[in-house]
């Protein structure tokens, strides 16, 4: 964890002209340190002056010129305030000015990325079963209250001191109803996006979350070694069927009618999944292959998942969370 | 093939408005005491160009009968915003149901539980344990009664229908709804009615309908519109800009691609200015607490209906019946799953197809004899339309709402 900057140094940083007005409309919230860059917006690191609380503070610019509050924003705001999970990152607070929109969140120490850097190719399996366990609740709690997530990756899983796992940024996360409609098929970061939204899908629903949560899972396995980690959106599906197996219109009616599909070599599969996961126990793999099915009509549910056999020596401190 | 049918209906749209158009402006020459201002107006009588509303309004309500012009500034020619993104892409279900899963294929072997199994991969997946995962019982599953038909068992692996999540989510609407419901506010809302508040909402219906957004952009900006009105006293000058920002917010928490906030200052006639509509953004979100989450009747509706797996024409009656009732400012306190419900039960009823039945009363929570206050306020909302607010009615007369407005409405003795 980095340290502190003390607060005379940031405060220089803040009486710049364009951070000034910042440190008034937060009135009771100290601007400390610049922490990365969202979807959209910055993220700060601040404590809050009169319970000490430390928080994110994630602020986005809004100029006379544009739209108003952005559709990103507003979707975060609103999901946000309805999913209240210990695996959901917790909005505190919104701060509305003319120039500016800053929003609260809990503090946690690090992401999954960091995570895995700090972990030198080594990860205990416990960890890999529980940070699973946590990212398929919070996924569950997502979809039984009718939102996507639409960007799960390591960067957006915040990890906290006690071990919690938070599925953050929803930037790109919407409400759907049912029965689903046409969506956006621009979503999900390249190497965490399925093969149907690859090929241009726009009608999905919450099996999208469960492909990236099989990316995810992993590359927890292999503590941080990305599954896919293809370069553009056909070297990705090439990646994918070398693996899996190109799919055919028998094993996923409709794939030659999605809007952007063309036909691939029929790869035939070579590798065991023993060795893509060699950490990953049987139950383990078995949980990992019903996450990454091409057709999205036989990826398991989170909720299905939870209750996954792999799951059943949680430590149940954890399975209560 | 898309495109076309889409020009088609924009070419309609077109001509309706001119026709609108050219008698707007007919009245103009000898009477603007109704203003619902649109921009041909403006250019007839360059005076009036900054906000007539008000004025206009206050007068529109005396002279209801005489005109159908009132109190909104409306651009002459609504036109559709942005590029749409084409409505791509119909994967047949047909064809999805056929695609069983392949997920569990059912084997004794069950190797997977060994470590050391070192399979190609697909003949790992074939040597999937089903005890592995039980795929049926799940612990939040939800058993219906008897006499009950499951809606969600024949979808439950189809995720375009969420069959898996679709009672925890309405259960969740259901529990969540409550924290929505409006009180009437009119009282303390000395400058408004609510005949304003039906002018207002027959324009964003026409707006909806030109701007091609979707019903529940429609539903929450009513629904905006009222939570709004239900807290903030508002002057009557106000009201369009509310109603205008409240569609701005709708379309940016909905909709796939949302129009720009210049579409939305020339809907207004630029009656408002860019800041002014930044700021009741701002005003909005504050007032309401940015809880756009709202269950929205519409959405029960589609689920009430599957209960009886109505056809599309019944729904489409009842969706008419739906939308008449958002201009009703008398049903604004009434449930949204109870007003679903009524709007399905009338629909039900004008076309004959029987009683509100078991499944329908499980999922619905509502006993057809409860429902029965609300239909027949929503069957005199059908039988005596607005002469002047033609919105809903021209709409639903369409072909392509199966022309569900010109059904006779039931007889209040049969009820």
């Amino acid at each position: 964890m980095e340290a502190w900057k003390p607060w005379f140094e940031v405060k220089k940083y803040i009486l710049q002209p364009k951070f000034y007005s910042f440190k008034v409309v937060l009135n009771n919230l100290y601007h400390l340190t610049y922490l990365w860059k969202g979807t959209y917006g910055t993220v700060f690191k601040a404590k809050n002056r009169e319970t000490h609380e430390i928080v994110a503070l994630k602020r986005v610019r809004l100029d006379d010129d544009d739209e108003g509050v952005p559709s990103s924003a507003l979707r975060e705001i609103c999901l946000l305030k309805e999913l209240k999970h210990t695996n959901i990152v917790r909005l505190h607070d919104v701060l509305h000015s003319e120039k500016k929109l800053t929003l609260v969140f809990e503090y946690c120490d690090q992401d999954l990325k960091k995570y895995f850097d700090s972990c030198n190719g080594e990860i205990d399996p416990d960890a890999v079963k529980s940070f699973m366990y946590q990212l398929l609740r919070g996924l569950a709690f997502c979809h039984s209250h009718n939102v996507l997530h639409r960007d799960l990756k390591p960067q957006n899983l915040l990890i906290n001191k006690n071990g919690e796992l938070k599925l953050a940024d929803f930037g790109l996360a919407r409400a759907f109803g049912i029965p689903v409609r046409f969506y956006s098929s621009e979503v999900v970061t390249l190497w965490y996006r399925p093969p149907d939204v690859l090929f241009g899908a726009k009608m999905y629903s919450t099996c999208i979350d469960m492909w990236s949560a099989g990316c995810i899972f992993a590359e927890l396995a292999n503590a941080g070694r990305p599954l896919f980690p293809g370069n553009d959106v056909d070297d990705q599906l090439k990646r994918i069927f070398k693996l899996l197996g190109t799919p055919t219109e028998e094993i996923w009616p409709g794939i030659t009618q999605l809007p952007d599909y063309k036909p691939f070599p029929l790869y035939h599969v070579t590798t065991t999944w023993q060795q893509v996961v060699p950490q990953l126990n049987g139950k383990g793999r078995d949980l990992l292959q019903r996450l990454l099915v091409c057709y999205p009509n036989g990826r398991i549910s989170a909720d299905e998942g939870l209750q996954h056999s792999y799951f059943a020596d949680l430590n149940p401190a954890i399975k209560q969370g | 093939m898309m495109n076309n049918s889409r020009k088609t209906r924009m070419g309609l749209g077109f001509e309706n408005k001119k026709i609108k158009t050219s008698s707007d402006q007919s009245n103009v020459g000898n009477n603007n005491s109704l203003g619902l201002k649109r921009q041909g107006d403006n250019l007839s009588d360059p005076t009036m160009k900054r906000r007539p509303v008000c004025a206009d309004l206050t007068n529109a309500l005396k002279d209801l009968n005489t005109n159908s012009k009132i109190g909104l500034k409306k651009n002459a020619t609504i036109v559709k915003p942005t590029v749409k993104v084409n409505k791509d892409l119909k994967v047949k279900k047909s064809t999805i149901k056929k695609a069983e899963k392949t997920k569990i294929s059912s084997s004794q072997d069950s190797s997977c539980t060994d470590d050391s199994s070192d399979v190609p991969l697909s003949q790992e997946s074939q040597s999937v344990d089903i005890s592995l995962v039980d795929l049926n019982k799940s612990e939040a599953e939800i058993i219906v009664p008897e006499g009950v038909d499951d809606i969600d068992k024949e979808n439950y692996s189809d995720p375009v229908q969420c069959g898996n999540y679709a009672k925890e989510i309405f259960k969740y609407y259901m529990e969540r709804e409550s924290k929505f419901q409006l009180e009437p506010y009119m009282t303390q809302q000395p400058q408004l009615t609510s005949n304003m508040r039906s002018i207002l909402v027959d324009w964003l219906v026409e707006v909806q309908e030109n701007f091609e957004l979707n019903h529940e952009t429609l539903y929450l900006a009513v629904k905006l519109v009222d939570t709004y009105l239900s807290i903030k006293e508002t002057p009557k000058e106000m009201l369009q800009l509310i109603g205008g920002t409240s569609l701005f917010i709708a379309c940016k928490f909905d909709e796939r691609c949302p129009p720009l906030i210049e579409d939305f200052l020339y809907i207004c006639d630029d009656a408002y200015n860019r800041k002014e509509f930044l700021d009741m953004e701002r005003n909005i979100l504050k007032t309401i607490g940015f809880d756009l989450g709202m269950p929205l009747s519409y959405r029960f509706l589609r689920r009430f209906a599957k209960c009886v797996r109505a056809e599309m024409k019944t729904l489409t009656l009842a969706r008419y019946i739906l939308e008449m009732s958002l201009m009703d400012y008398s049903l604004i306190s009434v449930r949204e799953s109870k007003l679903a419900a009524a709007a399905l039960h009338l629909a039900r009823k004008m076309k004959k197809e029987g009683d509100w039945n078991k499944t329908l009363e499980y999922f619905s929570t509502y006993k057809g004899d409860e429902l029965l206050p609300i239909v027949k306020k929503l069957n005199h909302c059908i039988s005596h339309p607005s002469k002047h607010l033609t919105t809903i009615l021209s709409k639903y007369s369409h072909q392509v709402f199966h022309e569900v407005a010109k059904m006779t409405p039931l007889d209040p003795e049969q009820l």
